[in-house]
């Protein structure tokens, strides 16, 4: 991945206290952010051909551990380049993809209404946290806003905007508290769930290794974006 | 797999891997989009060209949504008895809600008016076409069938899969050896439907009649009537003085309709129920009669009995209306004939003698009384009902023969309820009670819907309870008679066919009875010349020869042992005597499955026999659904449809509700699904432009005439009057059923799917299906039968008349050419228990069951109610995990403990899919469903097999089995 806005930073190595400012961290913070869930969001989209070789050659695996490694997400370790590469033959992730997360019956879906009581109630706030800030779900795919690789995509882009707004000396508050709520209340509240279905189907390492990362990371994040105030309370989470 | 098929362009792709350019940290959206690009953000610009306001959560909630749309909508496929018209709440391409559209307005002001409509269900199929088994792009299996392993494919090449493989079936075995199973869901009067009919006959594929298949033909009716659509408008049922609810639930099965029974009880009407288990329905019954599973005819023997006996029957309706004053020779208990009385007699002028001349006389009406059988009126003519007579037959012999009432008398004694006692359990006193209510009711009517077809001996349950109805003149009045179910006919429904409007060939032919009016025996006919131009096969024999069923089904426990031959031997004359035609014929095999909705691997008997005999026989097998049902797990590629908010579609017409409900396309299909109009479409297309590759001459199509594959996709588009590829196609199709419809007074499509719900405003010629034979007036309720107690219209038997007495050769040999009381095979069963049960209110068949929203308004799992005398033996609590099993298979589930429940019975609520259970084995396992083999009868005017109409009733209820407990729950 490449250096940041401002203040160099090298290959995305997290910055020590003893050489950043506080804003400076916090923007290598909000860009580590962003760059993890954006690899994140690339890795739950369906793997066709292209998109396993992208996975198999490494560099989008190295991309999120580097970005992981930054944020001291726990669990990370060098090892998890190699196992988030191992993308099998062709056409074993794609098989592995439908057969863990789609193809209905007795899958582990993707969909964060799957997991709440509340269902289209929990789609329907998604929604609205999309429009709120001024996006709309693209004609393609069509599939509905839920969808775990469309969650963690705005996640990279509430990142993406809060870096590029703490870099313009502006009050970032709105979209740290964005992603606070949004993970607390969606992904943050049904990927536990998600990785306890899937570690039910046998899966590949990659996918276990990726969902137990991402756990990780979504448990952090509330504390990473400003903490937690208000009331974010998050429906009841079902059982799995 | 391409990139773009995903929409995925490499130069975003590569930007999201981050090779952009030193300095910057690139922003990839893929699934979000800006709402305004240019103005509130830049992809490139890191920084916001407007600050943005958020506290927390509930600032999302103060910004009201404005709906983009309120679309009106339906469930069209789902198959539930019912037509419910829903607004649709749409926001950013995305149904959020339905609401209940209440426009139903009363047709006269002393009944209720039908509003809301709608059930549970449909109040969340919102959220179920939002679920995680909706299947959105096509797939293709990879591993073993059923082992949940696929892969996505195009859809250019699953059309060219499918395609080529419709092809080399074609070549090899001829087209008959491709199967398409539509089964009973899935049925609706408009293009979603259309594709899939226009698609077999292009194709000229076997066609798999289910209607009989799945339990709901109710053959009773059939041989009493020559038809079993008895229904009218729901809103009559509040005319009813006296509701039988018999073998039903309509509490749980027709959730909009039931409100009228109850209404009824304001106005004194009295509601009972016949049930062997304390039901939803019971609830608010005013007389329960918890008779023993499957005692039914014995009960509705022992009514009429009473009624006979004390006279309570109304003799001028008898004399009339049904055959029993026929006169049946003593010697060999045929009708009489008048080919039994002069050289050159027909063989369907049946007689009476008439009390008046004191002679014999041709009944009017019957099917040889030389006016054309048009009309069963007496005029001066009054029938006996008793007495012994004497005439010569054609060589001079004396014959004797008696009316079928003096018959019936003696079988009405031997069902006396003091004698049927230890059969239905019931206190003789109790069945007096209910034989002189009944009598003595203004109007009386019997709801005996399809759960009354499920059991063996339904047939002859259902001749006893149309036999009460008759008896007390009850046939053809408002809120009266046995009521099973109709639908409105639409003239326009002939375009969801590639046939459209008859040919003046076809007009030609039938012009001479046209003229005078057809009766319904003529169109009967020409119901059964169309069923004739295509490879229909019902379900039960087409399993029975190429299922692997005929082992289970040859077993002499599963035979009514009153029958003197096997079931083969009936099979064999059927088929020999081309009563049934299979296809494909006995000598080839089916190769290829296509199904739509349909759910064989769910609903068939013993889906184990089919997973074991006839899967390996299927080269390729292809599901078209909107989600992953058990069936679909088995396939070979999955084509995605689309959701019933996704496409246009008419529900079918059911005439409870005298209005045609609509439903637009409110929303584009999700993922890459698309309706069936246009699936059916493609394929057809595709199917001839690899015909035309491949340079594939004729092919071998039905009964093995030449067919020019490279026309299928002319003959699908009517030679290009649709076009599949264009979204506003269905537009089109429903355009022209509607202008062909004068029923629903000249609306548009476009007015229509405004509407959501289009009054019926007039009759329509009657249809396979579609009739309530009755005129149809709006300012009034709806009953059926009225052409044949007001009008005088023969009924369609070989009679003319509601027929008790089956003189066929078959119903002779079995004792049944008069309805009785007959165990079931299973009555001996060395398995104590018995499978009963009906259909859930949970779901509609297994759309649905396994929703979340419905499985937390029951236990979540598949469960079985027991009696407590059941359980303690068994050392059964609730709640535990037990194993219901018998020789042929089992499964687990959970008990509920009931006392409601009668001791003996297994009460299972149908739908759950076999993936609900442990071990993937569902409740049709053990149930072996044997079925009559009477029902293959045929040659005998009104037994006769046509589509939709006769063949073998899948009877899956009262499967003997044990129960076995294996645990508490985890």
């Amino acid at each position: 991945m490449t250096p940041a806005v401002g203040p160099q930073t090298g290959s995305g190595a997290r910055l020590g206290p003893e050489t950043a400012t506080p804003v400076e961290a916090a923007i290598a913070d909000a860009r580590a952010r962003s760059r993890a869930y954006g690899a994140f969001a690339q890795f739950f989209e369906y793997p066709d051909d292209a998109r396993a070789a992208h996975i198999r050659s490494g560099a989008l695996a190295a991309d999120l551990v580097d970005a992981l490694a930054a944020l001291d997400v726990v669990g990370t370790t060098a090892t998890d380049i190699e196992v988030l590469s191992e993308a099998g033959a062709p056409g074993t992730m794609a098989i592995e993809f439908t057969r863990l997360f789609e193809a209905g019956a007795g899958g582990a879906s993707l969909h964060g209404s799957a997991y709440g009581a509340s269902g289209m109630k929990d789609m329907e706030e998604v929604m609205r946290f999309y429009r709120h800030f001024g996006l709309a779900l693209a004609e393609t795919p069509r599939e509905l806003p839920d969808h775990l690789a469309t969650e963690l995509e705005f996640l990279h882009f509430l990142a993406f905007r809060e870096a590029g707004t703490l870099a313009a000396g502006a009050d970032a508050g709105p979209w740290q508290r964005a992603q606070r709520d949004f993970v607390v209340r969606h992904p943050g509240r049904w990927v536990p769930q998600l990785r306890r279905r899937v570690e039910r189907r046998q899966p590949m390492r990659l996918h276990a290794v990726l969902l137990a990362r991402l756990e990780a990371l979504l448990a952090q994040a509330p504390a990473r974006c400003g903490g937690v105030t208000g009331n974010p309370a998050s429906p009841t989470s079902a059982s799995v | 797999m391409s990139d773009s098929t995903h929409g995925l362009s490499r130069r975003r792709f590569l930007a999201g891997a981050g090779i952009v350019g030193a300095g910057a940290l690139g922003l990839t959206l893929y699934r979000l989009r800006e709402r305004a690009p240019g103005t509130a953000w830049e992809p490139a610009q890191a920084t916001p060209v407007q600050p943005v306001q958020y506290g927390d959560f509930t600032d999302l909630w103060r910004e009201r949504w404005t709906w983009d749309r309120v679309a009106k909508g339906t469930h069209t496929r789902a198959n539930c008895i019912a037509a419910c018209s829903w607004n649709v709440y749409v926001k950013d391409g995305i149904v959020w809600r339905e609401e209940q559209n209440a426009v139903y307005e009363p047709p006269r002001p002393d009944v209720p008016d039908g509003n809301p409509r709608g059930c549970q269900k449909g109040a969340c199929y919102s959220d179920l076409q939002a679920s995680a088994s909706r299947l959105l792009y096509p797939l293709v299996r990879v591993g073993e069938r059923g082992s949940g392993q696929w892969q996505r494919i195009s859809w250019d090449e699953a059309l060219t899969r499918v395609a080529d493989a419709v092809i080399d079936t074609a070549v090899e075995h001829g087209t008959e050896s491709v199967v398409f199973d539509h089964g009973t869901t899935n049925s609706g009067y408009g293009p979603e439907s259309s594709g899939e009919v226009r698609f077999t006959e292009a194709v000229q594929t076997t066609v798999i009649d289910s209607w009989a298949g799945v339990g709901d033909m109710p053959m009773g009716a059939v041989q009493s009537w020559g038809m079993y659509n008895c229904e009218g408008t729901s809103d009559d049922w509040f005319r009813s003085d006296y509701i039988v609810v018999w073998i039903g639930n309509p509490a749980s099965t027709r959730i909009p309709e039931v409100h009228f029974m109850h209404e009824a009880r304001y106005r004194g009407a009295k509601l009972v129920v016949i049930s062997p288990d304390y039901n939803a329905t019971c609830v608010h019954a005013d007389l329960w009669l918890n008779l023993r599973p499957e005692s039914d005819a014995a009960l509705g023997m022992a009514a009429a009995q009473v009624i006979v006996e004390e006279n309570l029957h109304d003799a001028d309706y008898v004399r009339e209306q049904t055959d029993l004053p026929f006169l049946v020779r003593e010697d060999d208990g045929r009708y009489l004939r008048e080919a039994d009385l002069r050289p050159g007699g027909r063989d369907d002028a049946l007689y009476v003698w008439d009390e008046v001349e004191q002679r014999l006389a041709v009944a009017p009406g019957c099917q040889g009384d030389g006016e054309g059988g048009r009309s069963l009126a007496l005029g001066a003519l009054r029938p006996a009902l008793a007495g012994r007579y004497t005439v010569q037959d054609r060589n001079g012999r004396p014959l004797v023969v008696r009316p079928v009432f003096e018959r019936l008398r003696e079988r009405l004694a031997a069902h006396a309820p003091e004698k049927v006692a230890a059969a239905t359990g019931l206190a003789p006193a109790l069945v007096r009670r209910f034989a002189r209510e009944l009598a003595a009711a203004p109007a009386a009517m019997i709801f005996a819907s399809w759960g009354a077809c499920k059991h063996h001996h339904s047939d002859l349950f259902q001749r006893t309870m149309i036999l009460l109805m008759a008896l007390t003149g009850n046939q053809g009045k408002p809120g009266g008679g046995v009521r099973v179910a109709a639908w409105w006919g639409l003239d326009g429904l002939s375009r969801l066919t590639t046939h459209g409007q008859p040919g003046v060939r076809d007009l030609l032919r039938v012009l001479p009875k046209a003229l005078r009016g057809l009766t319904p025996r003529d169109y009967e006919q020409l119901y059964t010349e169309h069923s004739q131009k295509t490879p229909v096969v019902p379900l039960m024999p087409f399993l029975y020869v190429h299922g692997g069923y005929r082992e289970l089904w040859s077993r002499p426990d599963l035979i009514d042992p009153a029958l003197p031959r096997t079931m083969a031997d009936y099979m064999r004359e059927s088929i020999d005597r081309g009563w049934i035609e299979m296809h494909p014929p006995e000598d080839r095999s089916p190769r290829m499955l296509i199904f739509t909705g349909s759910n064989p691997l769910r609903r068939w008997p013993a889906p184990q026999h089919a997973l074991r005999h006839l899967w390996p026989k299927l080269g390729l097998i292809v599901s078209v659904n909107f989600r992953m049902s058990e069936s679909t797990r088995h396939a070979d590629i999955v084509l995605p449809a689309a959701g019933y908010y996704e496409k246009y579609g008419i529900k079918y017409a059911q005439s409870y509700l005298p209005y045609l409900v609509l439903s637009d396309q409110a929303v584009k299909p999700l993922g890459e699904s698309k309706s069936e109009w246009e699936i059916f479409g493609l394929l057809a297309e595709r199917i001839a432009q690899r015909a035309r590759e491949r340079r594939i001459g004729e092919v071998r199509g039905y009964r093995d005439r030449p067919l020019d594959l490279a026309r299928a996709y002319e003959v699908y588009t009517s030679d290009g009057r649709y076009d599949p590829h264009d979204a506003g196609d269905p537009l089109k199709l429903i355009d022209d059923i509607l202008r062909d419809s004068p029923s629903v007074g000249g609306v548009t499509a476009g007015q229509a799917l405004a509407m959501g719900a289009v009054p019926i405003v007039g009759p329509a010629r009657p249809g396979p299906e579609y009739q309530t034979s009755s005129d149809y007036d709006p300012q009034d309720t709806c009953w059926p039968h009225r052409w044949f107690v007001d009008d005088k219209v023969a009924w369609p038997t070989l009679s003319g008349r509601q027929q008790f007495y089956i003189d066929h050769p078959w119903y002779l040999e079995a004792d049944e050419a008069l309805p009785r009381h007959k165990d079931p095979p299973g009555a001996g069963s060395r398995y104590p228990l018995r499978i009963n049960g009906g259909h859930t209110r949970w779901s509609i068949h297994a759309i649905w069951r396994d929703h979340e929203l419905m499985l937390r308004l029951q236990r979540g799992e598949p469960v079985c109610f027991l009696n407590p005398a059941d359980c303690r033996p068994r050392g059964i609590d609730d709640n535990d995990r037990v194993r219901i099993f018998n020789d042929t298979g089992g499964f687990q589930a959970l008990v509920k403990v009931a006392v409601g429940v009668q001791p003996g019975e297994v009460i299972v609520y149908h739908a759950w899919e076999p993936f609900q259970f442990p071990g993937g084995k569902g409740c049709q396992e053990p149930v072996e469903a044997p079925w009559k083999p009477l029902h293959l009868a045929g040659g005998y005017a009104h037994l006769h097999y046509r589509m939709y109409y006769g063949a073998p009733s899948h009877s899956p209820r009262g499967t003997p089995v044990e129960v076995q407990r294996i645990g508490a729950h985890a």
